[in-house]
């Protein structure tokens, strides 16, 4: 039962998570427009949501936090609040202390202080929290349109937090409404479940709005009630004063039951038959406007079906569990593979041929599972602009694109940190002051524009600024004050930007809360590499600094391309193979090295993995030269055969071997062997010209 | 939070409730009526300074009103009834005084 337990719990804080995250951008959309009620009304979903189910997966203190809010936001929808700064501040202030309930472990002292000074400032900041009395009934307009509501709460409604006076008062606000409330379910007190609903209520309502905004009143008790609307008067003005029958009436609220309505006018036909007797209508016709009935009722029902059933949410740990045991299924096939070649079989090789074509689909679906969109990430960094500008006193514009594409969900967890460094540089460092700004012909907001788009098998994000950019010369000066570089170094540009990412280096005069510490961009390249992806940095002073990522779609499986250099087996990226050509024994210099023509003519180093590697050099007639190519540089490598594609599923040599910058990763071949995955982008980095 | 005082007067048992009438302490309030019930022959609820009532509290009232009356007791509310109280009945549609009758205070 406490497994169940935990599991509910855990999966409440994954949505509440993502609820806060849209509760997060709401506020700040909504401190840009003040008046822009759907974004109130978002806001205040979002609270009534986190209320409700924080009350029902025993988060108490949790669900009493976003209940204190959201009767502000009450206050707000009904015109008795205007939006101010103080208001968002505070609201803000309440959704990061929502946050740390989510967090394992108790409250510091100094926390739960912190939350109760936010009470503190929400309770001076509501009007009277008693109810006020429901407003009186105004006469009915031309156009307004009469419902009746069937409200059944189901017993256990209050236990989702749901405030049943509040919702009535809603209902009231659209217009002239009046509830009966029933009792008679009402069981004495010695039996009563004081928590449970035992009333339901006739409601009627007279209101200008269409049924969908009476609908919506009951949107969040929809599943813990049943909730009948019915219009039941369109317009108040009629030449005829007559409404439906007394029998109807209460067939329609369910009162008395259509058999029973039915027995007690027994010697009617039916409406159908009445026509057709008549003459009116042929009963083929009667029989087709029923099936239209049937046919449409049907469609919709598997509509709403399809609907409700359109997403299921699955912890991360299931997710990869199953691509763990893809990966093996794929080295399995890869043996299925090798197994087959060896026999003389043509049914086993269909097999085989097979089994590769599915699982390669299993593979591509597993992975696609994973991916996520970066979305996500960049609605994040909406808080973090707003209230780095703020303390700053910098006034920036955030503009993302490319949020939809995807990418492995491990990998953008591991890219948030990575990500908000270098936008905490680009804010501090980079974006001048709003007068400096002015004074040098710009626009007083600055600009921060981040970017993803495919590449291949990568996914670029680029960071761009249009700030003061690095000064070329400062940062010479600093390494070499650093010590990073000598005097007599004479560095091109490219390459001394580059010193950015040394352990050590600062551009900030002094340390701030935001950065200075010069630990910060080494680190976040260092990350990036562990990804198995890279960092440039481009820059013009006066105009701005774009940081661009390059990082790999997925860490999981890879297509690669198996190498033999004598008896060990290496793995490459084929993303990067250009070519494969024959070596001629000519082409190859005393020291392992030498250089082929590219088709262009330009020449291509290329140098043997097996003096690379230290392995003894096979002296085989038939090696191969594969020409790779990365950051527009490329090598050839020199094998003793191209073996072939290879589904590589990527296994971490673990942390013995982590400082091994040759090889990104290890995986296990058909035949049970281990070929190493190099590190292709590093030995191009590493090779001079 | 909320305040329970239960007070005797010859056959009358006088509960008194102060602060707020909600579902979080619905429990209390159902126990501190239930021993009311119990014990004498008439029930009174008189209020003071109510600062939040909702749904939970008049369904409550209800129950309290069905044990009464199974019990061939008396019960009633002691005016001047607390706004908050009132305007919770308006809004779900319950009669006061259909619910339970309004005696004045001494």
């Amino acid at each position: 039962m406490s497994t169940k337990t935990d599991e509910f719990k855990a999966t409440f804080k994954s949505e509440a998570k993502e609820l806060l995250d849209e509760l997060e951008e709401s506020l700040i959309d909504l401190e840009k427009q003040k008046d822009d009620l759907e974004l109130v009304n978002n806001v205040f979903r979002n609270l009534h949501t986190l209320k409700g189910s924080g009350s029902m997966f025993g988060f108490e203190e949790l669900a009493s936090f976003a209940h204190q809010l959201e009767n502000i936001f009450h206050h707000v929808r009904k015109g008795n609040l205007p939006v101010t700064q103080d208001l968002i501040d505070l609201s803000l202030r309440v959704g990061d202390h929502i946050k740390l309930f989510l967090e394992p472990g108790e409250m510091e002292q100094e926390t739960v202080r912190e939350g109760e000074g936010i009470l503190t400032a929400i309770t001076a900041l509501s009007p009277d929290s008693t109810s006020a009395p429901p407003p009186p009934a105004e006469p009915a307009q031309s156009g307004d349109t009469t419902y009746r509501i069937r409200f059944s709460p189901h017993p256990e409604i209050q236990e989702g937090g749901s405030d049943l006076i509040k919702l009535l008062e809603e209902l009231g606000d659209l217009g002239n409404c009046r509830p009966v409330a029933y009792l008679d379910n009402v069981p004495p007190l010695e039996e009563l479940q004081e928590e449970h609903c035992y009333v339901n209520w006739d409601i009627l309502l007279t209101t200008s709005q269409d049924i969908d905004a009476v609908k919506d009143v009951f949107i969040f008790v929809e599943d813990e009630s049943d909730i009948a609307i019915d219009v039941i008067d369109e317009n108040q003005i009629r030449d005829d004063i007559q409404y439906k029958k007394l029998g109807h009436i209460l067939v329609e609220r369910g009162d008395i039951s259509a058999e029973e309505m039915t027995e007690a006018v027994q010697s009617q036909k039916r409406f159908g038959e009445i026509l057709v007797d008549k003459g009116l209508v042929e009963s083929k016709k009667i029989e087709s406007a029923l099936l239209e009935q049937k046919v449409v009722r049907n469609l919709r029902t598997q509509k709403l079906q399809l609907e409700t059933s359109s997403y299921i949410r699955v912890p991360t740990e299931k997710l990869d569990a199953m691509v763990n045991l893809v990966g093996e299924l794929v080295i399995m096939q890869s043996n299925l593979q090798e197994v087959s070649s060896s026999f003389n079989s043509r049914v086993l090789k269909r097999i085989s041929k097979t089994a590769n074509l599915l699982i390669r689909e299993l593979r591509d679906k597993s992975m696609a599972i994973r991916m996520t969109p970066i979305e996500a990430t960049f609605t994040k960094f909406k808080r973090l602009v707003r209230d780095l500008s703020l303390d700053l006193g910098k006034e920036i514009q955030l503009i993302t694109e490319g949020g939809e594409n995807e990418l492995d969900q491990t990998i953008i967890d591991r890219l948030n940190d990575p990500l908000v460094h270098i936008l905490r540089n680009c804010i501090d460092h980079g974006i001048e002051l709003p007068d400096t700004r002015e004074a040098d012909g710009k626009n007083r907001a600055g600009t921060v524009h981040v970017s993803a788009s495919h590449s291949g098998a990568h996914i670029l994000i680029v960071i761009k600024d249009d700030g003061k950019g690095i000064d070329i010369e400062a940062v010479r000066e600093r390494a070499l004050k650093n010590g990073l570089i000598k005097k007599e170094d004479q560095l091109p540009e490219k390459e001394t930007l580059a010193l950015i990412f040394e352990p050590g280096f600062s551009m900030a005069e002094k340390v701030t809360n935001v950065s200075g510490r010069g630990v910060g961009m080494d680190v976040v390249k260092k990350n990036i590499e562990a990804l198995r992806g890279s960092i440039n940095v481009d820059s013009t002073k006066g105009s701005g600094t774009a940081i661009t990522l390059k990082i790999p779609l997925t860490l999981v499986i890879i297509e690669g391309l198996l190498l033999r250099v004598s008896d060990k087996f290496f793995i490459i990226p084929l993303a990067i193979v250009k070519r494969v050509v024959e070596l001629e024994s000519e082409q190859l210099a005393e020291n392992g090295r030498g250089y082929i023509l590219d088709q262009k003519g330009k020449p291509i180093r290329f140098i043997r993995l097996s003096k690379l590697f230290g392995i003894a050099d096979s002296n085989s007639p038939d090696q191969q030269i594969v020409v790779v190519e990365h950051g527009g540089r490329k090598i050839g490598l020199v094998v003793d055969k191209v073996i072939g594609e290879h589904q590589t599923v990527i296994k971490s040599l673990g942390s013995v071997y982590r400082d091994i910058q040759a090889f990104s990763g290890a995986t296990i071949m058909g035949d049970g062997n281990i070929a190493l995955i190099m590190d292709v982008e590093r030995l191009i980095k590493n090779t001079p010209q | 939070m909320i305040n329970v005082e239960i007070k005797e007067s010859g056959n009358v048992k006088v509960v008194t409730l102060s602060g707020c009438l909600t579902i979080d302490y619905a429990s209390e309030i159902k126990k501190n009526f239930l021993d009311a019930i119990s014990r004498s022959k008439s029930v009174r609820v008189s209020f003071d300074k109510i600062e939040e009532v909702d749904f939970s509290f008049l369904q409550l009232l209800q129950a309290v009103k069905i044990s009464v009356n199974k019990k061939k007791k008396n019960l009633a509310l002691i005016a001047p009834l607390p706004p908050a109280l009132e305007n919770a009945a308006a809004n779900l549609g319950i009669s006061l005084a259909e619910l339970c009758p309004v005696k004045p205070g001494e």
